[in-house]
Order: C-alpha cells, then structure tokens, then sequence
C-alpha cells in the first residue's frame, strides 16, 4: 500500500512528530511504501507526478499558496484517501491567523514595515531577472484548511498531533489496507479536554482573568477556575491532556467539540463567565475582568480563524 | 396537534393600527390551526370562549396585550384561563400585538406586517412547545438551622400550621444572642424595654412543647445534598453526657464538680463549671458537659440523683429529608482586635455585647472591679469603614443598642461620666426615643473619629479626632466598643449553595423588594440577624413571615415544575462543569455520567445553557432551534430596504421596558422585533452567531446592574457582547450589528434609542 506524505504551510513540526514516533515507524514501514515524503527524504514535486497512484496521503499544513493549492489537489488525483494531519491542515491552524488581513497587508507587514527592514521590496510572482523570468507561487488572499480545496477524508488534529493520535491513525492506516472503511473521521475524542483534565474544579465562576505571566498556576486545579484562559472546554479531547499535564493551559489545537456552532464564539461564552463582585462595581467597570484580553482573535481562533463562522459574517 | 387562536382587538382599538382581519386570515392558514377566533375584550369575558375551546384545542395561541406588562392579561392571568381549558402550563405563547405593536407605530402597513411576523414567531414557538414536567414531591418537612428567636419563631408557626420542623442549634441551650441580651427593645412610639427573661423562656418553652418540632441542639449541619427538590441533611450532634431525660436540673453536679471553666455564655466575664447550666433559665433545661476541659474524676456521678450522667456518650447522626430550608444563624461579632487602634485587648475595652454581660454581674471594670467614673462608648467599631478595618456598612442596631445602655448607666450610676463618640447617630423610627433620653441625661457626645485608645497609668485615654478638625483626649475606666455585626453562618450557606455578598450576608431573590428572605436556592429561606442587622423583634417578624411562605409552598406535598427547566442529553456532555460553575440557583450537579438539573431547584434562567460549548443543555421551552426557528419567520413581511433589528429582550427587565415604550406613547420605525427570552445571558454566543447570518442587528438588552434575576445574567452577557464586538472589529465585521444595553422597566426612553440608533447606524 503506497502512501503519500506531504506538507504546505505548515512549520514542519507535524512532520517532526511522525519522526518522533520512533522505533514504531518501522511497523509503519513494514506495512507501508512511502512513495513520497520531501521533508524525510529526497523527493522533488516531479516523483509525485510521475506517481501513477498511490493509496492514502497524509498532508500537514493550510493552503497558503497557488503551488499549494495546486500540489493538494494533485495529491487527492493521485489517492483514495486523503488524510488531513495537523491543526493546519484540518482548520488552517497558526497560519490561519493570517486571515485577519488580506495578502497585501501580510506582505507588506512582512517586508517593508517591519522595524528590522529597510528598503523592503515585496516579493513579485513574476521577476525579470537579465533574460531570465523567475516566478514564484501566487501569495492567496486566505489560508484555507484542506479541505475547502479538496474532499477530506479524515482528519487528524493537532498541533502536532499527539503520539496517541498518531497511534490511532497508524490503526486507520491498517484498516483501510484491510479494506475497511471506518466511519469516524475525526481522530479525536468527541468529548471535550475537561473530560480526560486530571484537575479537580470547585465549579465556581472564574474570579477575573489572569494573563500566564501574573500568576503561578496551580499544578492541581482547573485553569479556568484560577482565571487563566484554558479552551479545553471546547475542544475535542484525546491528546491525552499533555499541555495541561505540563501546567500549560489549553488553546484548542484539537478544533471545536463536533456540537459546538463555533470554536471562537463558544469560547467567548464561557470566557465571559469571568468576574466576581460586579455588583460593587461603577457600571464603567463591569466588564474589566475581561478586557484585559488583549488579542480576543488570537486566542479564541489560535488554530482555527479560517473555519470562524464569526469570520463569515464579514 | 390542535392549536387555538384567539386574536383580541382590545375593544376595537388595536383595529386602527393593525389590520386585525388579515391576522385572522393569515391564523385560519397556518398549519393544524382549528380555531380562530377575533374577539373584542377577551381579558373580560372569556367564559364562554374557554367553554368553546375546552377539549378541541391542545395548545393557545393568544394575540393581543403583552404577556408581560398587560395589567388585565398577563402571564398569570393566562395560566387561570389556560387551567380552565384543561391545557399544560406550557403550552401557550403570546404574540404581542397591542404593546410592541399598535401602540408603538403609526405606519399602519408597518404595524400589519411585524403583527404578521410576531403571531408567526409565537406560532412556530408554540409548535414545539414541550409540557411543562410532573410535579415534583416535596417532604413537608422543614430544617431551621439556628435556634435564636428568630429560629423558633419560625419553627412554631410551621409547626402551629401542621408542619414538622427540625430545629438544629449549635449550643446547648435555645435563645441564641437574644438570651445573652438582658433588655431587648420593643417600641410602640415610647421607650420601653422587656426583659429576655421572660420572652426566652416563653418562645423556648412553646417551641420544646411542640410535638412537630424536633430539637437537635449542640449539633451541626454536617452535610447536605439536593436530590428531586428535597434536601438530604445530615446533622451530627456531640455527645449528650447529660441525659436530657433524666435530668431534673438540681445543680448537684455542678456543686461537686471541681473544674471552673469559662462560660462562653457570659462572654469573657464569668465562670461554670465543666458540668453545669449555662445560664439558669436555659432551655432545654438540662446540665451539660463541656467535654474540652471535664476530667471525668467522676464526682458528678456519684451525686445525680436521676443518674442522667454517662461519660461514654457518642455522637449521634440524624439524617432527614426535607422540603425547605430555615437559615436562622444569627450574627457574630466583628473580630475588634484586627482594629489595632481600638486596645480591644485591654482588659478594660470590651464590645456592647460583652458589656452587656458584664452589667449583669455589676457595673464594675474588668481590670480589678471597681466601678468606672467615667465611660466612652465608641459608636461604629468597625461599622461603616472606610480603609478595610471592620466592614463598610452600617450595622444598624448598634447606635440603639448604645443609647440603651448610656441610658441604664446614666440611670442607674448618675454619677458616671457618659462620652458617646459618634459619626452619625442612626437610631431609626420609634428608637429615636432612646437617643432623646440619652441626651436629656446629658451625656456627652463628640463627633469624630477614634485615634487611638491607650493606657496611661491605669486610666484609659481615648484620642479622638473632631470632625471640626480639633483633637481630643478623653480619660476613661472603662471604653465600650459598639462593635459592628457579621454573618455567623457563612460556611452554612455554602453547603447550601446560597449565593451570598462579599460580607456572607445571603443575597435575596430578585426583585427583592418582593422576594424578601428568600435565597437564590428555591426553598432555601433566611430569617433574623443572619440576613442582616436587625433588633429581635424584627428577628421575630422575619420568622413568621418566613413561616407562612413555606406553609403555601409545602401545603400540597409537591412543586409543580415551571414551564422553563434546564435539561441535559448526556451523550453530549463531557462533565466540564461550566454549567454548574454558573448556576446562580445551585441546580446543577456533576454526576459520573454528566451533569444533572435537579428541575425542582431550576429557576430556568438558561445560564447554563448559554455556557455549555457542545449544547448538550437546553432549557425547555426555550431550545435553541426554537429561538432559531423563531428568527427564522421573523422578518418574513418586513419592508424591504430597512435593517432588520432583532431585540433579545430579558424576561423581566427589558422586555417590560419594550412594553412601555409603546404604554409612553414613544412611536418607532417598525422594522425590528422582539423576542422574549429568560435571561438576557440564556443566548449561547453561538447561537447569536447563527442569529446573525438572518438579520441585520441583534440588540440584547438585561436588566441593569445589580438588578439581575439571575445574579450576574446581565454582566456575563455585558462582557459577552464586548468580547463578540472586540472580535468582530479584529476580524473587519461592523460591530455594530451587535449591541448590548442594560434595560431597566423604566428605561424605556433608552430602549427606544438603542433601537433608532442601531437602525441609523446599519442603515447608512
């Protein structure tokens, strides 16, 4: 059974964590044939296309470019099942952040008014250069999740996904080269975090909402009862609760809870829990536990901006 | 499914502004609508109608006056009727054609259609209207906790009205503070006093003879857990040494017993002994042992004649069930020693209470018992502080409680130097008559504020800094601090899961002004000084008032479940306990399987809903999808070209403030509606999300601050909205197609600007 691995934009750590599987990947290798894999191995975009078929591909990362766009869709030509692996890939991730602004904000922050930059040029598609024509890929306007260039077949979230995720899909690897087709396309917990969180929580209101660096969280107790931002409420559990385990609060690189309307509007439901003693407050001041967020967008959309239905209204 | 409509034209008013014929043709064209019916005054005669529709009709469609606000056909007035057709509870709705309709436009064609639109809303709602659940069994017993005046008051009446009561008291005896207070105001235009050695034992003795009431004294709520709208308490109660059975009070123990120990009955002032009565007239009127310091040497055993003693005692545990809740803990006082500048620990400076022991014993200093020639009282002793020593409020007895005792001194000692350093005197209503006496007395009064108080050589001087800006010393033998009251039952309320104020002190229903003593927990009542400051007569009142309360809400066994309960699908549910977190009703607990609304403690506010990411709750009758559903028709004959402004109305609050703005006469462009929702934070953001793909604007308005039904509803929702806003700006989306605004009845003026503004803004 052939499979494709590939990646857009994406920062190479999904790549990273099936390297990190270690010793397992050779189980991988045993029943697999890697037919391509540039970040492992020496492939050029030509081996792809000279690819007859191949069975399943794995692609990390959004699309952010035209040669993006344009290598995904080649690879879901060339496959029966495409496999988006990553946050980025599944919901446009980091990068999706970028979807704040439109592509010539984005490159002209990048490369002219950034402080460190003099004399910035934005990169041309097209340069001449002497005789020569360089070209580069077109910079798109949106970074898209895989899935609004190409069908999707599952979806493995994560940022990177964890090694029990990645159990998991090696397990769906196998069935489907039994033949099997299985119906879950999520491989995550449909339950949210808070239902795998070692911590305990005395299901009070969050008194105010502390930024990470103003106080020692608690090794023990709910985040957002101790007014730090944790999002594991609303997102799919089964990494295994690994940043909470490592006293760092959730910021939901596993997607939305599959009922939840929208990540971000959901999380600014309960986000806006936060506060205690109001009524003591001159009206001015009532809402001042949370208008300390500073960036509302980058937490409540971390991986997850171009699937925001609050986006869509625009 | 049969639904009925009855379309009212208000005596043929709301005729001129809404097309009432075209309402009545578009009802006859709706689906499983079997009877339409226009009718002229229907809030004054409806008999024969609700003849008419009995057995024909499963659910009620009624289009006409506000559901809310009409003043002869409201919601309460609709449950009459709806119990005369033989219908649930649940199933009806209004369509607010008079209030939100007729009186607030003046484009008749404008009018005609949002009618349309507002009759289609309440229609699709009323569709998938559920029933309102079975009632729910409540236990007609009642739990008092506290067994001061206030407690047993409460207890007698219960039980005077066939109610069984539990009444639990931490001390061995009944009376609480009201026992330690010699002489206890009672005011009728003079004043005059009565001696808490009669009405003690009077109160006591009728609340011990009463068959239905249980005493359980020397015992706590250990703990307390809420299942099918009944409370599961568990009391434990210390070890009886002294066999209240057999006990005839002869006091021949406490002659033998060799152990001295202090009575914390008397304060720091006097003695007993390990075995003994605490004080004489105590009831139940048995001796008791203080297990700390008796040394079982075993003499008092040897001398009872009725051998009611048994060293081997154990505690006993009792657990009940019951259907309310009694909170009667009383007050303590406030820790004076956290105030460095008062000397509370000079053996001298004592608190009114301590003093008023102390007069019982004689007029005589503690330091070495003579009697002062001089004497300062220091009113507001933690009361009303502004720099965090003490509390900020005013503890509102005490200026009385100090005219009462100058005045006993003055009275009795003439010779006495009396100073009274005040701020203000606060003696309210008939109580004034003290501080007059007082003052004809010719005590003294400085206005200022205490510096400090220190011992110079044995007398104690009292720096004080004038409100005219001067200082001054007074040399005192003895300072009685008017020390300020705090709740004594804090850690109690908490098992109850009462939502409290910063202080402890219980806040009460909204609107409290006609909710008093009632708790944010159904059933959970709290009576006396634990409420707040009050004189023991007022103590009293509060119990009976409470008592009556309960009698109608036990009489029938059972609490007919509202048509607005929360419930959650499991399934959905991954046990993040958000919901519980905001509650403010306590109706929520986690289980192994998820979590789970107790129907008969839901006061169906929605908040949990709101809150919950995955919609694994809902609250019934006010589903998502209905709310969705209702968006959905709502503009459907709107004009074209206006925005179309959806107002999300809280139930209480701004809803009725939108019916006032037409009862005003405001007229208003008719291109909004309005829905009715419980809380102006039962809307999910997500939710809102969806919302606002259909209209233009979405305004949400909550009752104003401090004034929520639901405890911090409306602020959620505040901050709610300024996230959403803050969002849309960062992602280019006009913000002001989103809008919050705190909406109180009477601020309808306001209302009607928000709503002329949002449509100037989405317009342009």
């Amino acid at each position: 059974m052939k499979v494709v691995i590939d990646w857009l934009a994406s920062c190479g750590g999904c790549d990273v964590s099936i390297l990190d599987l270690g010793v397992k990947i050779l189980d991988v290798i045993k029943e697999f044939d890697i037919v391509y894999w540039p970040v492992a191995l020496d492939f050029k975009r030509k081996d792809l296309k000279s690819l007859d078929k191949a069975d399943i591909a794995i692609v990390n990362g959004a699309v952010r470019t035209s040669e993006q766009e344009e290598q995904v869709k080649l690879i879901r030509d060339k496959v029966d099942v495409l496999i988006a692996y990553g946050s980025c890939a599944c919901f446009g991730g980091i990068p999706g952040l970028g979807n704040q602004f439109d592509a010539d904000e984005i490159l002209k922050r990048a490369y002219v008014e950034t402080p460190s930059t003099t004399e910035g040029k934005i990169p041309q598609p097209v340069t001449k250069l002497n005789d020569t024509e360089l070209t580069l890929p077109k910079f798109l306007d949106k970074v898209k999740p895989l899935d609004e260039v190409v069908e999707v077949d599952y979806y493995v979230p994560g940022c990177p996904p964890s090694s029990s995720t990645i159990e998991e899909m090696i397990d769906l690897l196998l069935k489907i080269k039994r033949g099997e087709k299985p119906e879950r396309r999520v491989l995550a917990s449909d339950k949210s975090l808070c239902y795998e969180c070692p911590r305990f929580k005395s299901l009070v209101r969050p008194p105010t909402i502390n930024r990470p660096h103003e106080i020692i969280a608690d090794q023990e107790r709910c985040f957002l009862e101790q007014g730090i931002i944790c999002l594991g409420f609303v997102t799919r559990g089964g990494c295994g609760a690994r940043c909470i385990k490592a006293n760092m609060p959730c910021r939901g690189c596993y997607g939305k809870v599959p009922n939840a309307v929208d990540f971000g509007t959901e999380a600014i439901t309960a986000i806006a829990m936060a506060g205690t003693g109001e009524d003591y407050l001159p009206p001015m001041r009532i809402t001042e536990a949370v208008d300390k967020i500073r960036d509302v967008v980058g937490l409540i959309y971390q991986f997850c901006l171009p699937k925001s239905k609050l986006g869509d209204l625009k | 499914m049969s639904v009925g409509v009855i379309i009212c034209t208000c005596g043929n008013t709301i005729n001129d502004k809404i097309d009432i014929d075209r309402l009545v043709e578009f009802a006859k064209g709706l689906e499983d609508v079997s009877i339409v019916k226009k009718v002229d005054i229907f809030c004054k005669n409806y008999d024969q109608i609700v003849q008419e529709l009995k057995g024909k009709i499963d659910r009620l469609l009624f289009v006409g006056c506000s559901e809310r606000s009409s003043l002869t056909f409201n919601e309460d007035k609709i449950a009459q009727i709806l119990e005369k057709i033989g219908l649930n509870r649940a199933m009806f709705e209004v369509a607010n054609i008079r209030e939100q309709c007729a009186w607030v436009h003046e484009d008749r064609d404008g009018a005609t259609r949002k009618a349309l639109d507002q009759l289609m809303m309440a229609y699709v709602k009323l569709r998938s209207n559920r029933p309102a659940g079975e009632a729910v069994k409540l236990e007609k017993r009642v739990l008092v906790v506290g067994g001061g005046v206030a407690g047993m008051q409460c207890a007698i009446d219960l039980a005077k009205a066939g109610i069984d009561v539990v009444l639990v008291e931490r001390n061995p005896y009944l009376g609480g503070h009201t026992a330690q207070i010699p002489l206890l105001f009672q005011c009728e235009g003079w004043s005059s006093m009565c001696t808490s050695e009669c009405i003690v034992p009077v109160i006591a003795r009728e609340t011990t003879f009463n068959d239905r009431i249980k005493i359980i004294t020397n015992a706590e709520v250990k703990e307390v857990e809420k299942v099918n709208g009944n409370f599961y308490v568990t009391i434990e109660q210390k070890p009886q040494f002294v066999d209240p059975n057999k006990c005839v009070s002869c006091g021949k123990c406490a002659e033998v017993c060799p152990v001295e120990v202090p009575n914390e009955f008397d304060m720091k002032f006097g003695k007993r002994k390990a075995i003994d009565k605490d004080f004489a007239l105590a009831i139940p009127d048995t001796y008791n042992i203080v297990d700390e310091y008796c040394n079982r040497c075993g003499e008092c055993l040897k001398v009872c004649p009725t051998n009611a003693i048994n060293f081997d005692a154990k505690p006993s545990i009792y657990n009940y069930k019951f259907g309310a809740v009694v909170i009667a803990t009383g007050f303590q006082e406030y820790d004076l020693s956290k105030i460095a500048e008062l000397n509370y620990a000079h053996p001298d400076v004592v608190t009114s209470l301590e003093f008023e022991r102390l007069l019982t014993k004689g007029f005589k200093r503690p330091s070495d018992g003579k009697t002062p020639e001089s004497l300062v009282f220091v009113l507001c002793s933690g009361s009303r502080s502004e720099n965090g020593d003490g509390v900020p409020y005013c503890s509102k007895i005490c200026c009385s409680v100090i005219m009462k005792l100058a005045n006993r001194i003055a009275t009795l000692f003439p010779e006495t130097e009396i100073t009274v350093i005040y701020r203000d005197i606060r003696t309210p209503a008939k109580l004034e008559d003290f501080y007059k006496m007082v003052v004809n007395k010719g005590v003294e009064f400085v206005k200022g504020e205490v510096d400090e108080i220190t011992d110079e050589n044995g007398k104690l001087k009292v720096t004080v800094f004038k409100e005219d800006g001067g200082e001054e010393e007074i040399e005192a033998d003895m300072v009685v601090l008017a020390e300020a009251l705090i709740p004594a039952g804090v850690q109690l309320l908490k098992k109850f899961g009462v939502v409290t104020d910063k202080f402890g002190f219980p806040i009460e229903f909204q609107p409290r002004i006609i909710n008093p003593n009632e708790t944010y927990v159904d059933r959970v009542f709290v009576v006396g000084t634990a409420k707040g400051p009050s004189i023991v007569q007022e103590s009293v009142e509060s119990g009976s008032a409470v008592a009556m309360r309960i009698v109608e809400i036990l009489k029938d066994g059972e609490k007919k479940l509202q048509k607005f309960v929360s419930y959650v699908n499991k399934d959905l549910c991954s046990k993040c306990g958000i919901c519980a977190s905001m509650c403010p009703h306590d109706a929520i607990r986690i289980k192994e399987d998820g979590a789970e609304v107790d129907s008969a403690f839901c006061r169906g506010c929605g908040l949990c809903m709101s809150v919950c990411p995955n919609h694994a709750i809902q609250l019934i009758n006010f589903e998502d999808k209905q709310l969705l559903d209702q968006v959905e028709v709502a503009f459907k004959h709107a004009k074209e070209g206006e925005p179309r402004i959806l107002a999300i109305l809280c139930y209480w609050c701004s809803y009725a403030a939108a019916d006032l703005m037409g009862l005003k006469g405001l007229k208003l462009p008719a291109n909004f509606r309005t829905i009715r929702i419980r809380c102006s934070s039962s809307v999910n953001a997500g939710t809102l999300l969806e919302i606002l793909k259909k209209v233009d604007g979405v305004l949400i308005a909550g009752c104003p601050p401090k004034n929520c039904h639901h405890g911090w509803g409306n602020y959620v929702s505040a901050k709610r909205i300024k996230l959403m806003n803050e969002a849309m700006k960062q992602l280019g989306i006009n913000p002001d197609k989103l809008r919050w605004e705190y909406i109180g009845v009477a601020m309808w003026g306001q209302l009607a600007k928000a709503i002329k503004e949002m449509t100037e803004r989405l317009r342009s």
